[in-house]
């Protein structure tokens, strides 16, 4: 063996050596990952070693081994990661790599090998995929191994010339290769034809095909009855929703939902509405509604499309309510699930008894624009909330339901520890002018710790007790009114503006007289509230 | 020549049964160095064997299982095997070439003994004929051994020659197609594979010279019209979409398209297939729906790939003229795909050629294209109309 054939084999060796490194490389890590790129590197590298000395490196392949020139440049008796035995078992007997094989060549090479190692049910074999790769600098030849002692053709059947009626034993007639001779004129193809249709081909990507298949699948669905086939048609239009998705092709995904909604409206059994349903909350699962808050979408296609979901995309959707930073973001998908939950309010319960206190007072804030009383359940329970902030948005949730079932509850607000969320109860409560509540009320005014109270719940109460009773209002309005304080006068003041607002809210002659002698009170405070007490009692 | 059912089971048999013959024939041989013959393993093992055996020979009486140049045969047809074969393989592989044994011929009635005293005697034996003695030494005369076998010269195509080369591919192709018309009809799965491969080199041979297997399609066989009519649409359409120049995956994509074009019609019975004419309402309802059940079939045999979903388009598509009519009926309008408009004007092309559009006498090639000329901008597409009439008449790209 001469100095240069040597040097050949050992570049062979570790070419293979190589490959099947970086075969698992491949395996384990990503095509971003240095590592995978390093390694496909150095085996560019020693093919190109070996390339700067050889044009070519034919391969013969055994069961276990790659031979070069009739030398074993790879051997290897390993079931898994085997390239010799990959090939072997799909009848390539002979590979052979050029000068000027590419880093993508190789790479996509390599990929044939990690495809079918990694998938042992893959539907094409290594002989397939390497034709699909097409790759230029990489030829191999296979044994087909067809040995049929009757073949239908034969060799000997081609004729030239007209005629060719004859038939072969085989009751097939001879090929005829005479081109036929037209009686009439066809234009030829003019180049802007042509380029027409290389238009038309250039299309003919993943997409466009997708969006075809959709079209395709929706127009069956609309004649379909067969269960069976309905659900196959059903089970992928759901894929391509999710492959929508992916690619960020949201306004598509809201076409398709569309769709399905009016196929859905003219389908007469339940049974198909049933699977049109699931591919529907197919669009809102978990994984769909991830992809769509994890890159940037169009905020109104986004917005469209959570619109179209069905009830199922509620959990998800508030579990990322409560990931959201952005304020604006928060208050949109706000909107959005509170358009979705019309119907769905049992939906909701994840959010209220999630741990994160803004995600509950989110929800409960939702449940407020629904406006539905079966929410009242879920809103109750709030009220016990360790966070006043969710127990105050509980309160102006049951006054945005207003029904009379929210009134027990808000009777439970009214003990509240938080006189922020007693007055907001106490607010609603008004409204409905209960006769019970004076009797709470005028108890809490008369109570020793009126004074510990907060302005706010203060005027709450008084006003309060004016609306819901009346007349039986008066003395205890016009008693706090007339007291007047001596040496602390902020407390007693503050309880007669209180008062004044009560009574003009009463608006009878008495509380009149009575205010309009508090437009000459010493106290300016009391003075304005007086006056404004008065412009309401004149508006009643 | 052999009965065509009876073929088609006994490749269905060999696929099922002879993997399992080779690993358990190794595995018998094996045990020999470890057991006595009445050992159980060695008894079961044996009666593995024989029942793998037994489907041949209850069925014809003696079967041959062929070892050449590495590669095992039942008969003529290759045993496949998987990687997790491949130890039985080698192992058997192995002690088949040291003594020179090309093929075990088995004939009924066999029984576990015959099996086992055969194990012994490839172990002890030095080669064939010794074999052979040692056997019937144990008055075993249901097996017999013969010397290495190589493959036949015929078999090796000079791949040069244009025109060997397409002649095998068709013949490749009729076996591909009639396997998958047959697996559909059974209502078994799909086995692209076979097809795929044969696409892609018919794809390579039309790329370097379409003369040959293009010729082919002139090819009429009124035995097998349904095989040799999808095979011929699929290399029709393949070379239009050379003519407009379609990259070669793609050309693979059309070729694989046009094979499963009209898989929708192994839901309709062959007795109305094969009617000439006089069909019943029913019946025609029947043939007009197998556009959409191709598409069923399709859909249920395969994943979302470019592929798959080119094959539904098509499917759905080919009856369905340029103007929208034809059928399967629309809700809504549509521009059929470009591949389901080069396959319909093959598959039209080709019927009308064969004779075989619903009774009528075959169109001549001329008079098939005048007729088509005629329809062009209705029934098909105009550009695509002209680059196939330019196609079969002779005319050359560059005169167009």
């Amino acid at each position: 063996m001469d100095d240069v054939e040597e040097k050949d084999l050992i570049i062979a060796s570790d070419i293979f050596r190589s490959m099947t490194k970086t075969l698992k490389t491949f395996k384990a890590y990503l095509p971003n990952n240095p590592i995978y790129q390093k390694f496909a590197a150095e085996l560019l590298g020693k093919f190109n070693s070996f390339f700067d000395i050889n044009d070519t490196l034919p391969l013969t392949v055994e069961q276990f081994s790659l031979l070069f020139n009739g030398k074993e440049v790879f051997h290897n008796e390993e079931r898994t990661d085997n390239i010799a035995l990959m090939l072997f078992v799909d009848n390539i007997r002979e590979l052979c790599f050029y000068k000027g094989v590419t880093l993508d060549e190789l790479i996509s090479f390599v990929d044939v090998f990690k495809a079918v190692s990694e998938d042992q049910n893959l539907e094409d074999d290594i002989v397939t995929l390497l034709w699909e790769k097409n790759i230029e600098h990489i030829s191999y030849s296979v044994s087909e191994g067809f040995i049929e002692d009757e073949l239908p053709v034969d060799n000997d059947l081609f004729m030239q010339g007209e005629g060719g009626d004859e038939r072969t034993p085989l009751g097939a007639t001879y090929v005829n290769m005479a081109p036929p001779v037209l009686d009439f004129k066809v234009d030829p193809v003019s180049n802007n034809e042509l380029d027409a249709l290389q238009r038309e081909i250039q299309r003919l990507e993943g997409d466009s095909l997708l969006s075809e298949a959709t079209e395709l699948f929706l127009e069956l669905m609309t004649t379909e009855k067969d269960i069976e086939g309905f659900r196959e048609l059903a089970r992928n239009v759901g894929k391509i929703m999710d492959i929508t998705v992916e690619k960020n092709s949201i306004e598509k995904a809201v076409e398709i939902i569309g769709r399905l909604r009016a196929i859905s409206e003219t389908e007469s059994t339940s049974e198909h509405k049933k699977m049109i349903n699931n591919v529907i909350d197919r669009a809102g699962s978990k994984d769909n509604i991830r992809k769509l808050f994890t890159e940037d979408k169009h905020p109104e296609s986004v917005r469209k499309y959570l619109l179209l979901l069905n009830k199922n995309a509620i959990p998800p959707l508030l579990n990322l309510l409560g990931e959201l930073e952005d304020i604006k973001g928060r208050k949109e998908l706000c909107n959005i699930l509170s358009a979705i939950g019309k119907q769905a309010i049992d939906e909701f319960e994840s959010g209220i008894y999630d741990g994160r206190w803004y995600l509950v007072r989110n929800t409960l804030m939702i449940l407020g624009i629904i406006k539905e009383p079966a929410a009242i359940k879920y809103i109750e329970g709030s009220l016990y909330h360790p966070e006043v902030r969710v127990r105050k948005e509980a309160v102006k949730a049951l006054e945005s339901i207003g029904s009379e079932e929210v009134k027990g509850p808000l009777m439970i607000a009214l003990k509240d520890n938080d006189a922020g969320v007693r007055t907001g109860a106490l607010k609603t409560l008004r409204k409905f002018g209960d006769k019970k509540l004076f009797e709470i009320v005028r108890e809490r005014v008369l109570a020793s710790d009126l004074k510990e109270r907060p302005f706010t719940e203060k005027r709450e109460l008084f006003e309060t007790l004016a609306e819901t009773g009346s007349e039986m209002a008066f003395p205890i309005l016009s008693e706090f009114f007339r007291k007047k304080g001596l040496f602390r006068r902020t407390e007693p003041e503050e309880l007669r503006a209180c008062a004044a607002y009560g009574l003009g809210i009463l608006g009878t002659k008495e509380s009149i007289t009575l205010l309009e002698k508090g437009l000459y009170a010493k106290d300016g405070f009391v003075r304005d509230v007086c006056k404004k007490a008065l412009v309401k009692a004149g508006l009643k | 020549m052999k009965d065509k059912k009876s073929d088609d089971v006994f490749k269905e048999n060999v696929a099922r049964y002879g993997r399992l013959i080779v690993n358990h024939l190794s595995i018998l041989v094996k045990l020999t160095g470890i057991h006595g013959s009445i050992n159980e393993a060695m008894v079961n093992a044996a009666s593995r064997l024989l029942s793998d055996l037994e489907p041949f020979l209850g069925e014809r009486g003696d079967i041959s299982l062929k070892m050449v140049e590495g590669s095992f045969f039942v008969e003529d047809v290759r045993v496949k095997s998987s990687l997790s074969d491949i130890e039985n393989f080698e192992f058997l592989t192995g002690e088949f070439q040291k003594r020179k044994i090309g093929v075990l011929t088995f004939r009924a009635p066999l029984q576990n003994d015959d099996l086992i005293y055969l194990a012994y005697s490839v172990k002890g034996g030095v080669e064939a004929s010794e074999i052979q003695s040692l056997l019937e030494s144990k008055l075993t005369k249901g097996i017999s051994i013969g010397g290495p076998l190589f493959f036949e010269k015929k078999d090796s195509v000079d791949m040069s020659d244009t025109r060997a080369v397409a002649t095998k591919l068709y013949t490749m192709g009729l076996y591909a197609v009639k396997e998958i018309d047959s697996s559909s009809r059974a209502g078994k799965p799909i086995n692209i594979r076979k097809v795929k491969r044969v696409i892609h080199a018919i794809v390579d041979n039309i790329l370097k010279d379409e003369t040959y297997i293009l010729g082919f399609t002139t090819l009429k066989n009124f035995e097998n019209y349904l095989y040799n009519h999808l095979l011929n649409t699929a290399i029709l359409s393949m070379a239009i979409g050379k003519r407009i120049n379609l990259p070669k995956n793609q050309l693979s994509s059309l070729g694989i398209a046009a094979v499963f074009h009209d898989i929708g019609k192994a839901e309709i019975p062959l007795s109305i297939l094969n009617k000439p004419s006089g069909f019943n309402a029913k019946e025609i309802d029947l043939i007009m729906r197998h556009p959409v059940e191709g598409v069923k079939a399709l859909i249920r045999a395969k994943d979302l790939s470019d592929i798959a979903i080119i094959s539904m388009l098509v499917s759905f598509e080919h009856h369905l003229n340029y103007d929208n009519t034809g059928y399967p009926e629309l809700s809504k309008k549509r521009t059929p795909n470009i591949f389901s408009r080069i396959i319909s004007i093959a598959d039209y092309y080709d019927a009308l050629t064969s004779g075989k559009i619903y009774g009528r006498v075959a169109y001549t090639p001329k008079n098939a294209l005048k007729s088509m000329y005629e329809k062009s901008g209705k029934a098909f597409d105009p550009i695509l109309t002209k680059v196939f009439i330019n196609m079969l008449a002779g005319n050359s790209p560059g005169s167009q």
